[in-house]
Formats: structure tokens, sequence, C-alpha cells
């Protein structure tokens, strides 16, 4: 009776495991302590930009800004879901919003607006600045949050090798395979997890996003009376859905996607907002918001 | 108090199912409130399906007014759902709305009659060229019409 | 309502569309909400319950009662009703003089009542069945209406009048329905205001119109015409109701716009401006 690589199954078992937990916390106490954050870090005074980048990247962003253009009236979509100038750059813009204008005027498209060399300066003279706050996350932080995943593969080596091994010796592995399939989980979930914001920020966001409900888009907000910087902040907290909400041709023509901003409670799924019905369809006492609403004769 | 029920219930018929104007009532600005009323419901649906309504662009208040004219509202989240089933049955729903009605379809049980309610289950539908799938409250666009 | 409450002044109706923007002003001490859109139980919207927090007086504004319906009222909307008024604390409520369906259809609108006095002793006997389930004082909204009934028995004075006296409620005057129906009847809406029990005005709503092919349509989703505010003076010069709102449901303007729209209505009531 030949114990595989000369360690009992048992055994090796509990060291395995051991290192898989191991490996689990390192990285967890790391995490926390690599996406603190500056204390006393607030995003209160950020640009509707800043709070976009630190809820979903360079994407939201730029949603951000195209959201802010298009309630100011500066961009329309051409044809080919090309982005176009509509109208004149409004004062007090920042470099992001200059960048996609002038963008615009060269017929690029939503989708190749972050490939754009002075898009992605723009967006990198933003991440910087949050950086330095201590309110975003360095690309330099999460690529060493994401050395363990190093741990994690050699785990899933040594695991797949000591299963191979086993079942040549006539042992039983079943254990083993579950706790290489363990690994590949833990693994997995240190490669996806990508965050933007530093915890000091996510805790700020909260209260920030409470404050700035109304422009969450189960309220139908008027980006009309909030302006262009509201429209830009209703996108930076809820998303490429609050840009449907605004002005759902130009969303649906520049094929935004309905990404949600993080952390949002916005529940957003790639697709449907139908549960905005859901509160009054069954309710024989649910009017909608107004007395009135619409065009034409009202009458209250 | 037949005599006010039923004047009031000829006014409601005249003007939300084409029936006639009641006697004694001007013409002209009966038709100007029943078409306030159609604009006015033509918004209403707007905010519960707003591709739908873009889709349309201009031309949403005319076509849901011609459609809503004959039909009383059900509230705007079912007008908007059973104009949206007629113009994908008639191949005239645009694509954008296509794919707004997939995802409700597949989020929501809707019989026609009843209020709608969420789905428990999985579901799978196609519609106007749009197919759109949920799996546990969570819903995805697998096709959207070009 | 206690003898003379104190005046709150100028108000506007709380939508969600604009409620960043109704927060944000400084002296606000008056708000409107439909009541059919507040849910009984659960979470007030955080704007909402922002307001009442500071201590701003909401009323439940309801639009779907149907109290001019020669049926009874329905009592589970009435239930709803008299939750959202406790919820909000409200020291009275407001619903229309209008049915709203009838033979089981939805209009989907508030529709004129014949000025008969059948109509008035379905509304009498409509306002009683509210009241047996809301304490507090209830309000009544005469409407704006494109068209009139025929063989009508009382004038417009009469028939609100009657209303209120046999029922005991109290005046909601929309100063631009008054205005609409005046201007789209060919009538003095002076000679109406006059007629009317201004003593019993609980507060009053001030919405934007446009004329369509020869007609005044009361929109709120248009500005507030100079000749509404010249009745909003008129009135306050007879006698100043203890609150006036701004009433808009749509198309919202920018936010100065909607300033410029509540410091007029300041002063052409003489109430300090709230923005």
């Amino acid at each position: 009776m030949n114990d595989t690589w000369g360690i009992s199954g048992p055994t090796f078992l509990t060291y395995f495991i051991t290192a898989g937990l191991a490996i689990a916390i390192l990285a967890a106490v790391h995490r926390k302590a690599l996406f603190r954050g500056t204390r006393g870090a607030t995003v209160d005074n950020l640009g509707p930009q800043q709070v976009a980048y630190l809820n979903g990247g360079d994407r939201l962003a730029v949603y951000s800004a195209l959201g802010g253009l298009r309630a100011a009236g500066a961009i329309g979509t051409g044809s080919g879901r090309t982005l176009v100038q509509s109208g004149p750059l409004p004062a007090g813009v920042t470099p992001l919003d200059s960048a996609i204008y002038n963008a615009a005027a060269r017929g690029v498209r939503t989708r190749d607006l972050q490939g754009d060399q002075w898009v992605a300066s723009a967006l990198e003279q933003l991440r910087d600045g949050l950086e330095r706050n201590g309110l975003a996350v360095s690309a330099g932080q999460m690529r060493e949050a994401r050395l363990w995943i190093i741990g994690g593969l050699a785990l899933i080596v040594v695991g797949v090798a000591r299963v191979i091994a086993g079942a040549n010796n006539d042992k039983p592995v079943l254990f083993m395979v579950f706790a290489t399939i363990g690994a590949f989980v833990l693994t997995l979930t240190l490669l996806r997890s990508r965050r933007w914001a530093t915890d000091v920020a996510n805790r700020s966001m909260r209260d920030f996003r409470y404050k700035h409900n109304y422009l969450a888009p189960s309220n139908s907000p008027s980006y009309a009376t909030y302006g262009a910087t509201g429209a830009a902040m209703g996108v930076a907290l809820y998303g490429g859905a609050a840009l449907y909400t605004m002005d759902p041709a130009f969303a649906a023509e520049a094929e935004v996607q309905r990404i949600a901003a993080t952390g949002g409670a916005t529940g957003g799924s790639s697709g449907g907002d139908a549960g905005s019905g859901s509160s009054c369809s069954s309710s024989s006492s649910c009017g909608g918001g107004s007395s009135c609403g619409g065009g034409g004769g009202c009458g209250g | 108090m037949s005599g006010l029920a039923d004047q009031q219930a000829a006014l409601v018929a005249a003007l939300t199912s084409g029936g006639a104007v009641p006697a004694g009532i001007d013409g002209a600005r009966f038709e100007a409130a029943r078409v306030a009323l159609l604009r006015k419901r033509a918004g209403e649906v707007a905010r519960q399906w707003p591709m739908l309504a873009a889709g349309h662009g201009t031309r949403w208040k005319l076509t849901f007014a011609e459609w809503a004219a004959t039909r009383p509202s059900q509230g705007s989240l079912r007008d908007g759902w059973d104009l949206a089933r007629d113009l994908a049955a008639r191949d005239a729903l645009p694509a954008v709305a296509a794919v707004e009605l997939a995802e409700r379809e597949v989020a929501w049980h809707y019989n026609g009659r009843n209020a709608p309610s969420s789905r428990r289950g999985p579901a799978l539908r196609a519609t106007g060229g749009a197919v759109a799938v949920q799996l546990s409250g969570r819903v995805w666009t697998l096709r959207r019409p070009s | 309502m206690a003898d003379t409450p104190p005046p709150y002044g100028v108000g506007i109706g709380w939508r969600p569309e604009i409620a960043g923007f109704v927060e944000g002003l400084p002296g606000l001490r008056f708000a409107e909400v439909v009541a059919e859109s507040v849910h009984a139980h659960g979470e007030l919207p955080p704007g909402l319950q922002v307001l009442l927090d500071r201590g701003v007086t909401v009323v439940p504004h309801g639009v779907r009662l149907s109290l001019g319906g020669a049926e009874p009222v329905d009592p589970e909307r009435v239930t709803h009703f008299a939750a959202v008024a406790e919820r909000l604390d409200a020291p009275l409520v407001s619903e229309h003089i209008a049915f709203v369906r009838a033979g089981g259809v939805e209009a989907g609108h508030l529709l004129p009542l014949p000025r008969t006095r059948e109509a008035v002793d379905a509304v009498v006997a409509n306002v009683r069945r509210v009241r047996e389930q809301i304490p507090v004082p209830i309000a009544l909204e005469p409407i704006a209406a494109l068209f009139d009934w025929p063989d009508e028995e009382l004038t417009e004075a009469q028939f609100i009048g009657e209303i209120l006296d046999r029922s005991g409620a109290l005046l909601l005057l929309d100063i631009a329905n008054v205005y609409a129906n005046a201007r789209n009847r060919g009538t003095d809406p002076l000679e109406l205001l006059d007629q009317l029990p201004l003593d019993r005005v609980a507060y009053v709503h001030v919405a934007g119109g446009a004329e369509h092919q020869g007609l005044y349509h009361d929109t709120h989703t248009d500005a507030v015409p100079q000749p509404v505010l010249d009745l909003v003076g008129e009135l306050s010069a007879r006698q100043r109701p203890p609150a006036l709102m701004l009433e808009r449901d749509g198309d919202y303007p920018p936010a100065a716009a909607l300033t410029a729209e509540l410091d007029a209505i300041a002063r052409a009531s003489g109430y300090p401006s709230v923005t």
C-alpha cells in the first residue's frame, strides 16, 4: 500500500485545504490594506465624471460625459452609430468633455471612444487625481492584489497532478477533485474582482448616492430641470440605464450598455427595467406620479 | 340615480371607445377633449415604455392615439404592452422596442387580461426579432434586431 | 382647520421627477403629493421624507377617487387615501369635483359633472363616505372642463357653493381652472371669484396651459401665463389664501424657470419668496 508521493490522502488533503484557506485569508487581508484608501477622503466634492469612474471605471466616466454633453445639446448621433456635434461646447467643461466633443467631430463611435488618444489621456488625468486622493484603486495596486492568483494557479496545478497521480495509483480521489474545484473557484474570484473605488470612497459613496436619490431612473428625473451636471451625475451614480431614461433614442443609437454603477441600488441586469412598473401594476390604487401628465388637457 | 349613472357611462364610452357623443354636448369641444386625453395617455405610456415611444420618434403620439382611440385605458403598463404585442404581430415593432418587449416578456407573466406579475421560473422569448432570456430574475438579451 | 391657521405661503406640487429641485427650496413650507403615487405602507420616497423631516406640510391630493361618480367611491381607494394622509401626518386632504370612471370603464381623465342637484347629491354622499375614514378636513377642487353638459340647473358658483355647504368641505381653488373655464366659456373670471366662498379656500393651485385651436387647455406642462398670475393678484386682494402652490406635471423646464414661476406667484400674492 504505497501513499501517492509518499503522503497519505487525508494528510495531503489537509495540507491542500490549509494552503487554499491561507491564500484566501492572506489575499483578503492584503486587499483590505491595499484598497483601504486615505482616511477622511470624501466623494462629496467630486465632479460627475470622477464619481462615474469610481462607480464603473473608464467606461462609466465616458458615459457620464456623454450624458452631460447630450443634456447640453452638444452632441447627437449620426449614421452608423457614430457621434456627431450638434451644438456648441458649453462653458466650464472638463478635459474629458472636450476630448469626447472633439472625437464627435471626427465621427468616432461610442464604443471606440476609450481608444481615442485624447479621450484616453483625459481619462488618465481623471484617474491620476483620484488615485492621489486615495479614492481610486490604482492599476499597480490592482496588479499587486492579483499576485495571489499565482498562488491559486499553483494550487490548481498541484491538485490536478495529485488527482492524476492518485487515480493512476488506484486511490480514491473524489475529495481531492472537490478540493481542486474549490481552488479553481478561489482563483476565479481573485481574477474577476475588478474594482475602482477604495473602501473609503465606497463608504462615502453610499451617503452621496442616498443624497442624490432624486437622480435615480426610477424617479424618471427631469434632466431639463437638473441640467447637464445633473444628467452626468445621474449616469455616474445609476449607470448606463440613466442615459436610457434621459434620452432613449440617443442611448440606443449610441449603443450605450446598461452597465450598472457598482454598489448602486439599480439592480442593473443587462436589460429590463420592467421593475419600474412592478409596484403599481397590480395595485388598483396606483395612478402614476402626476395628477395629469403629458401634453393635452388636464383639468385638475 | 340611474339618470346620472347612465349619463356618465355614455360619456366615458364616447370618450374611450368611440361611442356617439352624448346629445347636447358640443361636438367640436368634446373632440378636443378626446384628442387631449389620447395625447396624455401617449405620454404616460411613453414613460412606462420609453423604447417603444423612442422607436416611433415623432410619430409616437399619432401611432398610439390611432391604436388607443377605441381602447379604454388599462393602465399605461398594460396599454403599452398590448400595443407592442399588436405591432410585433404585424411586424411593425421598431427594433429598439422589440428588445424592450422581449425583456419584459421574460421577466413578467402577462396574459393580456390581468395585471402582469413577475415570473418565478426561467423564461426564453423571441419577439419582433429580439431574443431575451431570464434566469432567477436576471435578464439577458441574446439577440437584437438591427 | 381651527380659527386661523398660520399661512403657509408659496408651495409646489411634489413630483418624483423634480424631487431634487423641491428639496432644494430653502423657504418651502407647503407641498402636495398625488395620493395615488404614495404607497400606503413601506418607505416613503427619500425626497418626500426629507421634506417631512424638515417640517414641511405635505397634503395628499387624490386624483382617482371619482367623488362625482354616480356609484359609491371604492372603499379600497378610500382606505389607501386615509392611510397616506396618516403617513404624511397631513392637516387636510384634497380631491376633485369630478368623475373618472363610469360603467366599469376608466376614463383616465377628470371629467366634468352635469351641474344638477342629482350630481350635487352624488358628490355629497361620496364626500360623506370619505370623511367617515379620514378625520382631517377635505378640500374639493372644481376642475377645468373643455365642454359642458346640456340642461344644467345650477351656475358654477351655485354648484360649488351647494356642494361645500352640504358636505362641510373646504375649497381647493385652482385659479388656472377659473381662468381656463372663463376663457373657454367667454365669461368673466372675476365674476366667479366674487361669487365663490373665498373664506373657505384651503389652498390654491396655480398651473400653466396653452391654447390649441381656439381652446385653452389646462395642461400643467406649459408656463403659467400672465393672466393667471394676474388672477392670483385679484384673489389675494379679495382674500389671500393660506397657501398657493405651483402645479406642474410634465415637460419640466430648467430649474431657473421653475424658480421664476414660484417667485412670480410669491410676488402676485404678496407672500415671501421660497426660493
